[in-house]
């Protein structure tokens, strides 16, 4: 390659296009490391603290399309506070000021305003996709902007974001000239919907190919969309509450009939299931099937449903679907790849709510299952050494039983040997989510099988430091550590601070490490933020005397090359 | 440039950028919906026995519904109230579900309570969900009485239920300083005096929403009163009558 001229070189780049690979060519030599920086279009960085904005348009000047990731993962229930931090306003002010060619930023547990929306819209002429994941902090105000001043939008995709909906306008802050959109998700929004403004926008969006409604588009609504949108592929239901004889309703079914394309099929937000059937004649075409938010579905309807349903590779579900749909689902999805399993009654049991039974089914049945998410009521050793049998393949395996500590229920022994034969069996498992009654033994097995294990969460989990120890050891490609409410302290802690260099971060909450320990980690790591959140009281921890033997409540630390923070808030202590 | 100064070595910044720019993590990518696990909740530690939670069948709860007996029993158990301060009783990010999801199934439930359990089970169920949206900022709103010329401000998130905003109300509102009243009357006010229209008190508790519509206080669950509140007044009865009539 060093007889080609760079342009070739860069070339050959282009088709490279992970962020790993990307990663490992820019390290082979300096002429390298110059081409890929760049060429680099897209940059993920997995912890917006970790670098700065600055480094970021120093190193690749050229980039097109940015993802960042702020709160830690325990944000999304509540183990963070709210002004913890993440805030995007900095990164777009100085993309903004850099003029960067901006075209496409993700974002993920951010908080974004609508003032940084507003410069966003205004700041990057050929701006085209923004995908808002877990976000916080902005109004539909923010949104107008972006509709109103970004000419060649294709992707506005909101995704499970606490948007203050003001009910204004939004929509019709779209141009008339606006006829670029390609993804238009706004589910998550709370309000009023311009129903007239949208079905104009959808109407001359030809290369419309992804529309998720929110729950006040009703029926009637959704049956214009349809008919004016035939090419659509992913379409997100609203409201669906009808008179399966009412006029709309026919309508409807015509214009569902019309829709061949359709491949993914998600909302139901308020569902009638009798009119579910009128989705039947596409079923056989859908990929992916999202009914978790239609609580209002029970499980005779989603199993008539999903036994249309033969192509299906990803299913998020309730578990009113009970083992008997499970079962179903493994007679029929032969070819699904993701399931996830909510809970749908969270105030107790039901005798709808799926066991292990379920679990096994669909591992007997579906043998392309590689990733798993599955809220259920009990478990047994048993059954997952069986599920570890039946699918090898899995690359997230995250399991949580309602009921905490719950041990095998038949044998009441801890759920050890269990996770151990899933992490044993499963060699590329990269993600694995914890439950039930668990001892040292389950992380023995963990660090000794797990050898591609990237994430990892545990909670009231495992007995003593060894736990968390054998972790540490023994997964060598870790990469993020999220602990709550187990007995590790500060032994764990410190026994290899070097270890904390190769992964993004480590939380800590309600665990054993103390105050001084935290501060001998500082010391040895300064190239990492120890961060301890502590809201209860602020002053608790200096005040008591024995201030280094205080139990640190929520610890939080990253790698970073940029040093401490400077938005941290008053309870958030950097070491 | 920064490259300059480690050591000339272009590998050594880049890696350690890259690892800050690294590779996207296993979990499924920001395009993709996701309700991440994070792990079951028990409520106490490994090895304090005594904090486990018990079975439905075993509790001894009064409430009588099966069906509540696990979330009061998440409720009930307080060991670890210390070190979640922010929700009294309850655990704090338990089941592990997304907030957005959270608040989504506070309307559902919202549906299927009213059928067939009683407000007290729905105050319950409500109170665990909103813990979602109580977490986030202080969500302070302006609370006026008729007759008193000065305004107050009262942090909703820091309640949980309607309960807990009247006892603050009657605290702010009705404990004047000057003592005229003692401490044994005061206490013995009915709770929630201000919520219901009882006429006991001749005061009522009414809300702004997001709308523009003056409304009574307590008849939402709590997160959809959360959501929609703008601000709070204190009305006479008499008034708030004739208002009702307006509405109705």
């Amino acid at each position: 390659m060093n007889y080609f001229p760079d342009e070739v070189v860069e070339h050959v780049f282009d088709f490279v296009t992970s962020h790993k690979d990307r990663n490992a060519i820019s390290l082979v030599c300096k002429s390298w490391y110059k081409i890929e920086r760049y060429s680099r279009q897209k940059v993920f960085i997995g912890n917006c603290y970790a670098t700065n904005p600055e480094r970021l348009l120093r190193r690749f000047p050229c980039l097109k399309s940015l993802t960042l990731k702020g709160k830690p993962h325990f944000a999304d229930f509540n183990l963070v506070p709210h002004e913890w931090g993440g805030f995007v306003l900095p990164w777009i002010e100085a993309l903004a000021r850099s003029r960067v060619g901006l075209e496409e930023l993700r974002l993920k547990r951010m908080v974004v305003t609508d003032e940084s929306l507003e410069l966003l819209s205004r700041s990057f002429v050929n701006f085209k996709s923004l995908v808002l994941v877990s976000c916080e902090g902005f109004t539909t105000d923010g949104l107008a902007s972006i509709a109103a001043n970004c000419r060649h939008l294709r992707d506005l995709d909101l995704q499970e974001n606490e948007i203050d909906d003001h009910r204004g306008q939004w929509l019709s802050c779209f141009p008339d000239t606006c006829t670029t959109l390609v993804t238009l998700n706004f589910a998550c929004l709370e309000g009023e919907t311009n129903l007239v403004a949208l079905e104009r926008l959808v109407a001359r969006s030809p290369n419309l190919k992804s529309l998720k409604l929110n729950r006040a588009v009703p029926l009637d609504a959704l049956a214009r969309l349809m008919s004016c949108a035939p090419q659509m592929v992913d379409l997100g239901v609203g409201s669906y509450e009808n008179d399966p004889e009412s006029e709309s309703y026919l309508k409807l079914q015509a214009a569902i009939k019309k829709c061949t394309s359709l491949r993914s099929l998600s909302g139901f937000l308020e569902a009638a299931p009798h009119c579910l059937s009128a989705f039947h004649p596409i079923c056989h075409n859908l990929t992916s099937l999202n009914l978790s938010y239609a609580a209002e579905i029970h499980g005779s309807h989603l199993i008539k449903l999903i036994q249309h349903c033969k192509k299906l590779q990803r299913l998020w579900i309730l578990d009113s679907i009970g083992d008997k749909g499970l079962e179903v689902v493994a007679s029929t999805c032969k070819e699904l790849q993701e399931l996830r399993v909510f809970p749908s009654d969270l105030l107790g049991g039901g005798n709808t709510a799926v066991t292990e039974e379920g679990l096994v089914a669909i591992s007997g049945g579906c043998p392309k299952l590689h990733s798993i998410l599955y809220f259920c009521q009990q478990m047994t050793n048993a059954a997952l050494v069986t599920v570890a049998k039946n699918c090898p393949n899995f690359i997230r395996f995250r399991l949580c039983i309602l009921e905490p500590n719950k041990p095998d229920h038949v044998t009441s022994q801890p759920l050890d040997e269990g996770f151990g034969a899933i992490v044993k069996a499963c060699k590329s498992l990269r993600r694995l989510s914890l439950s039930g009654l668990l001892t040292d033994q389950v992380f023995l097995y963990i660090g000794m099988y797990a050898n591609q294990l990237e994430m990892l969460s545990i909670a009231f989990a495992g007995d003593t430091d060894k736990g968390m120890l054998y972790v540490l050891n023994g997964c060598k490609k870790m990469k993020k550590l999220e602990i709550r409410d187990s007995p590790f302290g500060d032994t764990a802690l410190l026994a290899d601070v070097s270890k904390y260099e190769t992964m993004r971060s480590l939380w800590m909450s309600s665990c054993e490490v103390t105050l001084s320990g935290c501060k001998r980690l500082a010391e040895k790591a300064p190239w990492l933020n120890v961060e301890i959140i502590n809201e209860t009281d602020n002053n608790r921890m200096e005040e008591n005397g024995h201030e280094g033997r205080q139990k640190v409540d929520k610890l939080y630390l990253y790698r970073t090359v940029v040093g401490t923070r400077m938005d941290a808030p008053p309870f958030v202590w950097i070491l | 440039m920064e490259a300059g100064c480690v050591s000339g070595s272009a590998s050594a910044l880049s890696n350690d950028e890259n690892l800050v720019v690294s590779c996207e993590d296993s979990s499924s990518p920001v395009g993709n919906e996701q309700l991440e696990l994070g792990l079951t909740l028990s409520l106490g530690r490994k090895g304090y026995p005594d904090c486990r939670v018990a079975y439905a069948n075993d509790s001894s709860s009064s409430s009588s519904s099966s069906s509540l007996s696990r979330a009061s029993v998440i409720a009930g158990i307080k060991q670890t109230a210390d070190s979640m301060a922010a929700t009294s009783g309850q655990v704090v990010g338990w089941p592990p579900i997304r907030t957005y999801r959270m608040n989504s199934m506070v309307n559902q439930t919202k549906v299927s309570a009213s059928e067939d359990q009683n407000s007290e089970i729905r105050q319950e169920v409500n109170k665990n969900r909103t813990d979602a949206t109580n977490m986030r900022n202080s969500m302070f709103v302006k609370v006026t009485m008729d007759g008193i010329p000065i305004g107050r401000k009262i942090d909703l998130n820091a309640h949980k239920c309607y309960e807990s905003l009247s006892n603050t109300l009657e605290e702010m509102f009705l404990k004047p300083k000057t003592g005229l009243r003692t401490r044994e009357t005061d206490g013995r006010m009915e709770t929630p005096v201000k919520i219901l229209p009882d006429g006991s008190s001749g005061l009522v508790l009414t809300y702004e929403d997001k709308e523009g519509d003056w409304m009574l206080v307590g008849d939402v669950p709590w997160g959809m009163f959360i959501g929609s509140v703008r601000r709070l007044r204190i009305m006479k009865t008499s008034e708030a009558t004739g208002k009702a009539q307006m509405i109705l």
